[in-house]
Formats: structure tokens, C-alpha cells, sequence
């Protein structure tokens, strides 16, 4: 339905981009709130989950090069239970994408802009989202790329300036309570590292297939290392108070001050921020939009954009008081369903279908999905 | 209460213009349900979250379906 094409390289710093975004000021606090000293050690054992992640993502593109979840799904479900599948997993991406999008709008409104509607930071901000996705796919992959130096270089302004704060016996006594605490962790950023499902909607209009496994891992592990770097940096400077505040991340730009010149670092925190967050919330936006219209069969995803994006605003503030509860045990139950529950149960009723499939079925099968 | 007919206003507002500016795209038939199978439902919704803002939603309902898994999954 759609036609473009870009490189696995550019799917990769998308997707690493997307999944860092919320996990950059909040996860530190979500996390350190459990694993107290050892906090450095939690995404590294969430890394092997990534791992697992992307690489059933990347098998089942393998399987059908030119699908994406959705349509698989009906093929390997049937079709009205593939429908069915597909609407609550495509409820799922615009619900996790709308508390990204209310996120947003708490931060700024603790933060910044103290006295404007949250409806108007919502909405501007879907607003630009709707614009990007509308505007195809080759626009959705390449905005981060364009924008990565400009992120990774305010990343580095603000921590540049902090090494010399860093105190690393914020992290005696090491493992003091064995390994489940970094465990609970790990399980905590299991509400971020499942968003890397939504790979599987760009994986199509990847050109360079060969190459499309070694940077899904490499995009798993620049984000384990942006995480673990928040970590310790968060960690060694502000010590077992981080679990008090909200946003670390910020606490640690406020607290910068360079020969009494670089002072209020908090405003490039916000500029990547909102960088991020527009990737974020565009990653999301698009794969909902494509996914619907494939699950119905229309021509054209764009007519959906902006329908999506209204309810994904009005889910963020649907009975929802704090976005706290993203991070509790049965949220994260959920993201983990989606996340890896529905792609191994795909892989496996693939993997099935082929061993027991007779050799000539096998051909046909072969002969329409290479389109 | 006349700070809620304000929002009303805006968000009808908001909603006619986006109406126009995707009237364009919908030719097909089909697509046209869709729009507004969307967009029919989530300006109605709009409206209702503006006049009883504590409407129950999606995470009251799923708070319970998934709270018997997380408490088998933190006891072991």
C-alpha cells in the first residue's frame, strides 16, 4: 500500500530513539524507587529481553518480507480472529502512545508552562505528530536521524559538566541484597524495552534486509547504554534521594553550574525532551494509523491520522489522574502480552504451519508473499 | 460553567477543522465509514470528558484483569 524505502540503520536509530524517550527523565526514579544502590545493574538484565524481542520481530519479517504484524497475524490467526487480534493490539499501541503523550503534558506542565491548558500542549503537540506521520513513512524514519546530533549533544552538555560530581560510592555495598531486587527492576523497564514491537511496521520498507538483525540488536544495545549511563550518572551524583523526584535527568541539569556561566541547563533537557517525545509519539502514530488501515484493507493510511490522534489526546486524559500507574506490576503484564507474548505465539503458529505445510502448498505460499 | 461551554466551543472548533481538512482524502466509501466510525465516537467522548471529567475509563477496566497475573507473578 505504501512504497518507500529506507535502511535498516535509519529503522534502527528510530526505533532506539522512540524507546529512550520517556525512559531518559522517569526511569531512573521508577527504578531506583526498587533496586536502591544496585541500579546500574537493571538494564543490563533487561537487555537479553530486547534481545529476544527484536529478534522475533526480525524472524517473522523474514518469514513475510513485505508484511507487517498485522497483516501476518490474519493470515496465521485466520481472518476474523486476525481482525479481532489486531484491533486490541492496535488499542494497545495507541493507548501506550497516549500516557507517553499525557507524560509529555505533565512535564510541561510541572516544569515550564505552568499557567497553559494542557489540552493546547496536548494537542500542539499531536498536532506536529499528525503532520509528520501524514506526510510518509520515509519522513517518520529519517526525522530522528536528522535530529540525533542535535539530541546526543545536549545529552552530552548536561552530563559533561556532572562528571565531576560523581561520587561511585553512591554504589557500596554492591548486590547487599542478592540479585531479585536488580530483577524487579529490570521488570519495571519492561514498560519501555516491549515498545520495540512497533519495529515490525517499518521492517518492510527496509531496502537492505541482509543487515536488518545486526542493527535491531545494535539499536537494543545503544539503548541499554543510554539507560545504564542515565543510571549512573543519576545515581553517583544525586545518591539515594533519586527516588524522591519525578525527574532526576532534571534534577542533575538544575544542579549544574560551570565556572558560574553554564547555569540552567534544564532548558536543553526540555529541547531533547520534546525532540524525543515527537519521535516517540510519531512512531506510535504511524504504526496505529498503517496498522488500521491494513487490518480493514483500505488504499490509504493518511484519511486515519488525524482521527487517531484526536482519541489518542483523549485517552491520555480519560479517568487518568497520574500516569504513576504505567509503571505498576499489571501495566507492565500488559506491554509484556504484547511485547512478546503475541509475537512468540506468531512465530510458533509460523514455524508450525511451515514444518506440517506439504511441500507443493509451500511453493504457492512462497510465490505470494514475495510480491 | 462557562468555562466548560468555552472548551465545548474550542473542541467543536477543532473538530470542524479537522473535518475540512481531511474532507478531501476520503473518496472512498469505505474509508468514509471508517473516518467516521472514529472520529463520530471521539468527538462525542470529547464533549462527555468536558462535562463529567472523572468518566470511568480503559484503566479502571483493566486494572482488575490483569491484577490476579501480577499478584501470582510477585508471590513466587
Amino acid at each position: 500500500m505504501e512504497r518507500g524505502q529506507v535502511s535498516a540503520a535509519q529503522v534502527a536509530v528510530l526505533s532506539f530513539t522512540a524507546v529512550t524517550a520517556t525512559s531518559l527523565l522517569t526511569a531512573p526514579t521508577v527504578v531506583s524507587s526498587v533496586v536502591k544502590q544496585d541500579v546500574w545493574l537493571s538494564p543490563l538484565l533487561a537487555l537479553p529481553i530486547g534481545f529476544l524481542i527484536v529478534w522475533l520481530i526480525v524472524k517473522l519479517n523474514q518469514i513475510y518480507p513485505d508484511q507487517t504484524l498485522v497483516q501476518y497475524s490474519m493470515k496465521l490467526l485466520g481472518r476474523p480472529l486476525g481482525i479481532a487480534v489486531n484491533l486490541i493490539y492496535l488499542f494497545f499501541i495507541i493507548h501506550t502512545t497516549a500516557y507517553v503523550l499525557r507524560q509529555f503534558t505533565d512535564f510541561m506542565k510541572l516544569t515550564f508552562l505552568f499557567t497553559t491548558p494542557a489540552f493546547v500542549v496536548a494537542s500542539s503537540m499531536i498536532l506536529v505528530c499528525a503532520l509528520i506521520v501524514r506526510s510518509g513513512v520515509e519522513i517518520v524514519v529519517r526525522f530522528p536521524m536528522l535530529l540525533l546530533p542535535v539530541v546526543l549533544s545536549l545529552i552530552l552538555m548536561v552530563y559533561m559538566p556532572s562528571i565531576k560530581d560523581i561520587n561511585l560510592h553512591n554504589f557500596e555495598p554492591v548486590l547487599s541484597e542478592g540479585l531479585v531486587a536488580p530483577l524487579k527492576g529490570a521488570f519495571r523497564l519492561m514498560s519501555w524495552v516491549p515498545v520495540f514491537t512497533f519495529m515490525n511496521f517499518y521492517l518492510p520498507f527496509v531496502s537492505n534486509k541482509r543487515h536488518v538483525l545486526w542493527w535491531a540488536f545494535g539499536s537494543v544495545t545503544i539503548f541499554t547504554a543510554i539507560v545504564f549511563t542515565t543510571f549512573v550518572m543519576v545515581y553517583a551524583i544525586i545518591g539515594a534521594a533519586t527516588p524522591i523526584y519525578v525527574y532526576p535527568f532534571m534534577v542533575l541539569a538544575r544542579f549544574i553550574s560551570l565556572t558560574e556561566f553554564f547555569e540552567h541547563l534544564e532548558s536543553l533537557v526540555m529541547m531533547v525532551w520534546v525532540i524525543v517525545i515527537i519521535v516517540r509519539i510519531s512512531f506510535g502514530l504511524y504504526s496505529a494509523s498503517l496498522g488500521l488501515a491494513q487490518c480493514l484493507g483500505f488504499p490509504s493510511y493518511r484519511p486515519l491520522v488525524l482521527p487517531i490522534s484526536m482519541i489518542m489526546v483523549l485517552l491520555s486524559y480519560w479517568s487518568v489522574s497520574n500516569v504513576e500507574f504505567v509503571f505498576s506490576p499489571e501495566f507492565i503484564i500488559y506491554y509484556l502480552i504484547f511485547g512478546i507474548g503475541l509475537p512468540a505465539l506468531l512465530l510458533t503458529l509460523s514455524t508450525i504451519r511451515q514444518r506440517f505445510s506439504k511441500p507443493h502448498n509451500g511453493q504457492d505460499e512462497q510465490g505470494e508473499y514475495n510480491v | 460553567m462557562n468555562l466548560s461551554k468555552t472548551h465545548i466551543a474550542v473542541v467543536t472548533l477543532v473538530a470542524i477543522g479537522m473535518l475540512l481538512f481531511d474532507w478531501r482524502g476520503l473518496t472512498d466509501i469505505r474509508t468514509k465509514i471508517a473516518y467516521f466510525s472514529l472520529y463520530i465516537p471521539g468527538f462525542t467522548l470529547a464533549i462527555l470528558l468536558i462535562i463529567y471529567p472523572n468518566l470511568p475509563g480503559p484503566v479502571q477496566w483493566m486494572r482488575p484483569l490483569f491484577a490476579p497475573l501480577a499478584k501470582l507473578l510477585f508471590k513466587s
